[in-house]
Parts: structure tokens; sequence; C-alpha cells
């Protein structure tokens, strides 16, 4: 009886982990890390697991504002420059001699205003969000060479790039800050009125509209917070690297898409979250990380990066086919 | 009847779908050189007849024959019907606005020379299909450029490409504005003399009488009359339309009452895709306390675009809305559901639910400002009022967590109505509530209807099914021509639906 009862919860948990939209990226990593291990045990070992941790971080900070994007039926490309735009400005401004903090809210501004344009013109104009993001990551670009000229903004104050150091029971501070954004992203998006609308206009605009939901807000909303932990990333970045390149950043449009589709949000909005998002991130950089460890050519690291993300796609169409099919 | 001039018979047709027989056993014969009008409320089986003689219900799909020039037709499927000179002009014509009006024409046949298309052979081609028309008209511009009139002509130089001997038409005339509308008949009437054969589909009698050879009435799934011209009679048509009805369950109490609850003043609306043309003009009407309002219209007569704009989903050129004697916006949803209007729109699958959400989600969408406290959603307040109405509407689901595609189109609509009824609306706007819905959720949509205006909420209905307006309403306003054209009032004398249809047409034949 009581070994009946346990087999039937087991099967039941199984069930429940089964219909988690996390399921098949859960799936992915453990088997990814434990075949890793297995062939070379560094893998786990606790400096290359800091350095994953480190470098997930900046991932998982702009990929949480892509989840929202994407959510809303959206998508940013500007992310990239606007983080290199986001190191660079800070670092223009605290070398001019201002104060941290307010160097920090100063970017977030120019963040806000940048996200600010972003939604309002894509929803005004109906603009396609994958050009007008395409053209901001342009602007954001050649800001940043007018800017800079080519030239890094060297050397940093060491009170800044001192913070890299930082470490927290051991954990980076950038990892711990990373996931206090995710948290609060998770917040946001389960909890709020505001996340239950992004799923609203992401899953049907007009409906979200004739349902008295202000869209244009919530477009613009969800470019702001893009823009500022796309900045926020390129600030991190600069400590990290004790100077801000003007190309920082690259690719990390593309990467933060790629951690939200593996983390199983979709790319035609109204469905996904944060939680997959971290996984999503965790993969992506634990799947480079891992590939160098079993020393498999560099070349070869985005076509296997490729592969999983259609194989994650895929999964989750099917998987989402088989729940209709039983209802 | 000469057994030469029949071009098409129809020998003992059957169609059936799961659970229902859409034609139970047809016969008729159409003839060369006449324009037939094929009649019926909607699932007359009218649509099922067209599907099956353009291909789109292929030969063994359906019981019977079908002979043209006396060989069994059998067609394989749409383009087979084609090649043995079966046109169908739909009635949402595909136009490409981007191409040119020469490469819509020949859509599909582009001339080529070698790989590539051979433009000037191609806008020769269009011109001269044009020209048949008696249009001439600058085939190299853009389909965006011209009128839907032009557009209706296109489709019909179009099928003609094929030579065909059949063309079916499918309530051409929907998008068009008179003028358009005089053009199309008389070119339909200048096709008789090359010997094709048009087979009309309309619901405007109006029509019927000035260019058809024959009334065929459908009415489920039967064959109910056929009238040569001369023995046409309006009264004599519409009954067959109609029908003997049967009592239903549902039995229509008015809860209306003197106070002026909603004044609609002078609404203007532009129409959707005819340039320059107002689909409304200057319409106004009140709306009662505990009224049902029935509007009544033919297709394209603006029926819904007047209920979208006074709650702010389209933009008007001008109008007022009044609630309880005071002035309140219209242009804006957000505004609409904050005085307490609510909006069930026609499509729900289009602007009604989210289809990614749940049941649930989509039931307290339009009260997430109520539902939150601080800066988050209360999620026990929220869950306490989804589950009260999901009982109250008795919705068949799992639960509230289930997702909303997983229901069938009556229970998607009444958590749509659920969506409105936890906002307490005043004032409800139901745009065809019961389209693609099953007779058991029907007669529960009407109930509800009954007790929400019990309870002093007025609702305005719109649908294309007369038996349910004349079933529901308490009043109708008859739109024809962009205004109102009567405002009926049913509550001391009950209107049939033979009436509604009669004012309907009536209206649109004086214009």
């Amino acid at each position: 009886m009581g070994e009946k009862r346990k087999t039937g919860s087991a099967a039941k948990a199984f069930t429940r982990f089964w219909n988690l939209k996390e399921s098949s990226i859960i799936i992915m990593t453990v088997v990814f890390f434990l075949s890793v291990q297995i062939v070379n045990n560094a893998f786990l070992g606790p400096s290359n697991i800091t350095n994953l941790l480190r470098s997930t971080s900046y991932l998982l900070i702009t990929a949480c504002g892509m989840t929202f994007v994407l959510i809303s039926g959206n998508i940013d490309l500007s992310v990239c420059t606007v983080m290199g735009l986001g190191g660079i400005l800070f670092c223009k401004f605290i070398t001019g001699g201002m104060p941290m903090l307010f160097a920090l809210l100063v970017t977030m501004g120019i963040a806000g205003g940048i996200g600010l344009i972003t939604g309002y013109l894509t929803y005004t104009f109906e603009i396609p969000p994958m050009i007008m993001t395409l053209g901001m990551q342009y602007v954001a670009k050649g800001v940043i060479n007018i800017i800079t000229e080519g030239k890094p903004v060297y050397p940093l104050p060491e009170a800044f790039t001192d913070l890299d150091a930082v470490s927290i029971l051991g954990i980076p501070l950038i990892a711990v800050v990373a996931v206090l954004i995710a948290a609060a992203g998770w917040i946001v998006i389960k909890r709020t009125r505001f996340g239950r609308e992004v799923y609203a206009v992401g899953g049907n605009r007009e409906s979200a509209r004739l349902s008295g939901i202000n869209v244009r807000k919530n477009f613009i909303a969800v470019y702001v917070i893009s823009a500022m932990l796309a900045m926020f990333g390129g600030i991190a970045m600069a400590a990290r690297v004790g100077s801000a390149q003007s190309a920082t950043g690259s690719g990390y449009e593309l990467n933060s898409i790629v951690a939200c589709l593996i983390g199983g949000t979709s790319i035609e909005g109204g469905s996904g979250g944060i939680a997959g998002t971290m996984l999503g991130a965790l993969f992506v950089m634990a799947l480079q990380n891992g590939l160098l460890m079993l020393h498999v050519n560099v070349y070869w690291q985005q076509l296997v990066i490729g592969i999983f993300v259609v194989l994650a796609v895929i999964w989750d169409k099917y998987r989402t086919r088989l729940q209709m099919k039983k209802m | 009847m000469t057994d030469q001039k029949e071009l098409l018979v129809f020998e003992n047709i059957y169609k059936h779908y799961p659970g229902v027989t859409a034609l139970k056993g047809v016969s008729f014969a159409l003839h060369k050189g006449e324009i037939a009008a094929l009649l019926g409320e909607n699932g007359a089986g009218k649509s099922t007849l067209v599907k099956i003689l353009c291909g789109v219900i292929p030969y063994g799909d359906y019981e019977g024959e079908i002979y043209k020039d006396g060989i069994p037709l059998r067609s394989a499927g749409t383009r087979d019907a084609v090649k043995k000179g079966i046109a169908m002009i739909p009635q949402e014509i595909s136009i490409q606005p981007d191409l040119t009006i020469a490469e819509n024409i020949m859509l599909g046949n582009w001339p080529l020379k070698g790989v590539f298309v051979d433009v000037p052979r191609m806008n020769e081609m269009a011109r001269k299909a044009m020209e048949k028309l008696d249009l001439d008209i600058d085939v190299t511009q853009q389909a965006r450029c011209v009128t839907s009139g032009i557009h209706q002509m296109m489709a019909i130089a179009r099928a003609l490409m094929s030579e065909p001997s059949v063309l079916i038409l499918d309530e051409p005339t929907s998008a068009l504005t008179n003028k358009e509308t005089e053009a199309l008949l008389k070119k339909l009437a200048d096709l008789r003399s090359e010997g094709i054969c048009s087979l009309y589909i309309t619901h405007k009698l109006d029509e019927v009488f000035k260019i058809a050879d024959r009334s065929i009435v459908f009415r489920d799934g039967s064959l109910i009359s056929q009238y040569e011209r001369q023995k046409m009679d309006q009264g004599r048509i519409i009954r067959d339309i109609v029908g003997e009805k049967k009592e239903r369950e549902y039995v229509h109490e008015c809860h209306m009452t003197g106070d002026v609850r909603l004044s609609f003043r002078n609404f203007s609306i532009e129409h959707g895709y005819v340039r320059g043309k107002h689909i409304l003009d200057d319409v106004s009407f009140d709306l009662h306390r505990g009224e049902i309002l029935g509007i009544a219209g033919l297709l394209g007569s603006g029926r819904s675009e007047l209920l979208r704009a006074a709650f702010g989903a389209i933009p008007k050129l001008s109008g007022e809305l009044w609630m309880d004697g005071r002035k309140i916006a219209a242009d804006d949803p957000a505004k609409a559901i904050e005085h307490g209007i609510g909006l069930l729109t026609e499509e729900r699958g289009l602007d009604g639910y989210v289809k990614t959400m749940s049941v649930g989600e989509n039931m307290s969408l339009v009260i997430l400002k109520k539902l939150q406290e601080g800066l988050f959603l209360n999620r026990k307040k929220e869950k306490a009022a989804i589950d009260k109405f999901f009982r109250y509407i008795r919705i068949k689901a799992p639960s509230s967590s289930t997702p909303i595609l997983s229901l069938s189109g009556g229970n998607q609509q009444k958590v749509l109505v659920a969506k409105w009824l936890m906002n307490d609306s005043k004032v409800l706007f139901l745009d065809e509530p019961t389209r693609g819905v099953d007779v058991g959720a029907r007669e529960e949509i009407y109930n509800l209807m009954s007790d929400l205006t019990k309870n002093g909420a007025s609702i305005i209905i719109v649908s294309s099914e007369l038996p349910e307006l004349v079933k529901v309403c308490d009043r109708f306003v008859i739109l024809s021509g962009g205004t109102v054209s009567e405002i009926v009032d049913a509550r001391e004398n009950p209107v049939s639906e033979a009436d509604l249809l009669a004012k309907i047409n009536g209206a649109g034949a004086e214009k």
C-alpha cells in the first residue's frame, strides 16, 4: 500500500516535471554537466565553477531584459551596442570625476531614454521590432564611435575596478547581483499587474488593447527594462575588463535571445519566463565552457549552440502538441 | 425546359458532416446564359453546395452526381474544377495590394519568357481582360491604388481568364458602393449573352429582383423553391427562406425601462477598406436601462463598426456617446471599460481571447487594475473572483487554469462573456455572440443576457442570424445605406423574421 502510493506520487511528480515549461532545459543541462564532468573532472572544480558563474552573470542580466521583450511579442537587437554604450558612458562620467552612484543613475536615465524611444516608435509607427532595434543598434554604435573615436576609456578609478574582485561567501559579486536581478524580474513578471499585461500583450495585442490594457506603455516599459539591464551589464563588464571597450557587448543580443529560447520563452510572444532564462543562460555559457574543457575546437562551438537552439524549440513545440492532444 | 440548354445538373446531392447533414438530396439544373440567385439563411447549405461545385469538396466526399453538358463532373479539386470550366469568386477576394493590377489578374498564369515573366505580354493580356469588362484602366498601377469596386472587377477578370462556362459569385456586392454594384450587375447581364451561367449568392433581395433569371432558395440543407423571373415575389421568397420556426426554449422577458442609459449621437465612421466612403453617416439612437437592442442590417452595413467605434476600438469621424446624461469619451477602450462598457468581439480568435493564457487569466484581464494592491496582484482575490464566475457561467473545463485553446467554441465564448461580467459592466456590446457556438451554449448565453438586463444592465446585440434577433430583442435599429432607416419597437407588436428581413431589404431597395 505504502509502496504503491510512493510510486503513484513519483509518477505524479514526474508528470508535473514533464509538464514544466523548463523540463527540457533542466534535462539538457544536467546531462551535459554530467557528461563533461565524466570526461574532464576539472569542469565542476571550484575555479571553473566561479569562472562559469561569472560569465553566465553578464548574459543573465541582458537575457532577463530580453525575456520581457520576447514575452511582449517584441525583440531587441540593440542589446549589444547599448551594452557597449553603457560601459563607455559610465566610464567617461567617472573618469570625468562624477561620483559612481550618480554616474550610474545618469547612465540608467539614458538607458531609459533609449528604451522609451524604441518602444514609442515601435508602437506608434508599427515598425517591426526587428527593424526598429536594428536601427537603434546602429545608432548606439555610432554614438560609441563618436564619443570614443575608437579608443577604449582607460584607465578607470580603482574604486570601480576593485568592485569586480568583491565576493560574498566565495561567490563573485556580479553573480549575486545577477541572481538578484533575475529574482526581481521573476517577481515582476509573475506577481504584478504589469507582468500579466506583458503576457497579454504578447499573446494577443488587440485583445489586450480591447481589454483596456495600455499597449504602448507596455512596449515602452519592456524596452526600458532591456536597455537598462544591457547598460548595467556593460558597466559590470567594464569593471571586469578594467576599461570600457567600444566592442563590448557584441554578440550579446543573439546570445540573450538564444538563452531565452533554450529556456522555453517563445519568440512568438505570450509565453516563457525568467526561471527558464536563468537555466538557458547557464546552459549557453556551460556549453561554450564545457566544449573548451572537452578540447573541442573553438570554431565548432557556435555550430553546436545552433543545433541546441533548434532542438530546444522543436522539443517545446512537440511537448505542447502532445499536451494539446491529451486535452 | 429543353435538354440541350441544361448546362449543369445536380442529382440527389447529399453531404454529411459529423453530426450534421448539410445537404439532404438536392436536385436541380442550371442553364446556359442564365443568372441564378442562390438564397438562404446562414447554414442553409448554400456554401456547401458551392464548395462541392468548385471542387473544394472533391468528388467522393459527397453523395450524388453532378453532370456538366451531360457528362459526370467529378472534380478532384479546385484546379480540376477550373479546368472543367467552373470559376469561383469568393466572398473575400484575395487581392495582393502591392502587386500591379495586371499581376493580380494573371496571378498563377503569368506568361513566361524563359525563366522571366513576360511583363509586356502579361500587361497586354490583363488589359484585354479588363477591356472585356468595359474597363479602360492602367493595369500597371498597384492594386492598392484602386477602389474595391475595381478589385471586384479584377477578381472577375481573373476568373474569366480560364474561359469558364459557370461563374460562381459569393456575395460580390457586400463591399461595394451602390454605383459600383450597378456596374457589376450590368456586367453580369452582359456575360449572360456569352452563354456564361452565373450562380449568384446573396442576401440582398433587391439585387435578385434586378438581375436574376431565377431564384433558388435553400433551407436546412434542402432546396425549398425555384421561381422563374416572372413568378418571383418578395413575400413568398422571404417565407421560403425563413420557413416555419418551431418554438424554442428561451422565452423572452422584457426588462426595459424608460431611463436612457446610453445615447449614440451623430456617429459617422469611415469605411474600412473603401477609400472615401462612409460606412455610417450621422447615426443616432438611444439605449435604455434593461433593454436588449438589436442592430439589424445587411453584411457591410456598418453594424460591427458602430459598436467598435463607440467602444473606441476603431476611430470614427464624428459622434458623441452620452451615458446617464453625461458625455463620455468614446475613443479609448480603457475609458469605455472604466465607464462600465464591455465589447464581445465578432471573431473571438482574432481579438477576443488571448490564446496563450488560461481560462482564468483571460477572465481577469479587464479587472487587473482592481486586483492590484500595492505593487502586486492580489492573487487570492483574483482566484476567488474567477472561481465565482467560473461556476456561475458553468464553463465546461477541468479548472480555471486550463488553457483557453482547449475549450469548445461555446465555452470560449462563455469565458469572454464572464470577463465582462467580472467588471460589473453596465452596458454590453455583443457582436455575433453565438457565432460558432453550439445550441446548448447559445441558450445559456441568451438566458445570461436576460438575467443581466433584469439586474439593470443594457445590451446591444449585432447578429446576422435574424431568428436570434427576433428572439431576444426588445427593439431594433435597422441600418441601411449608412444610416438608421427605422427603429422598430417589438415590445407591443412582436416582429417576425420575415418582417425584419423585409425591413432590411426594403430599406435597401429604396436607396
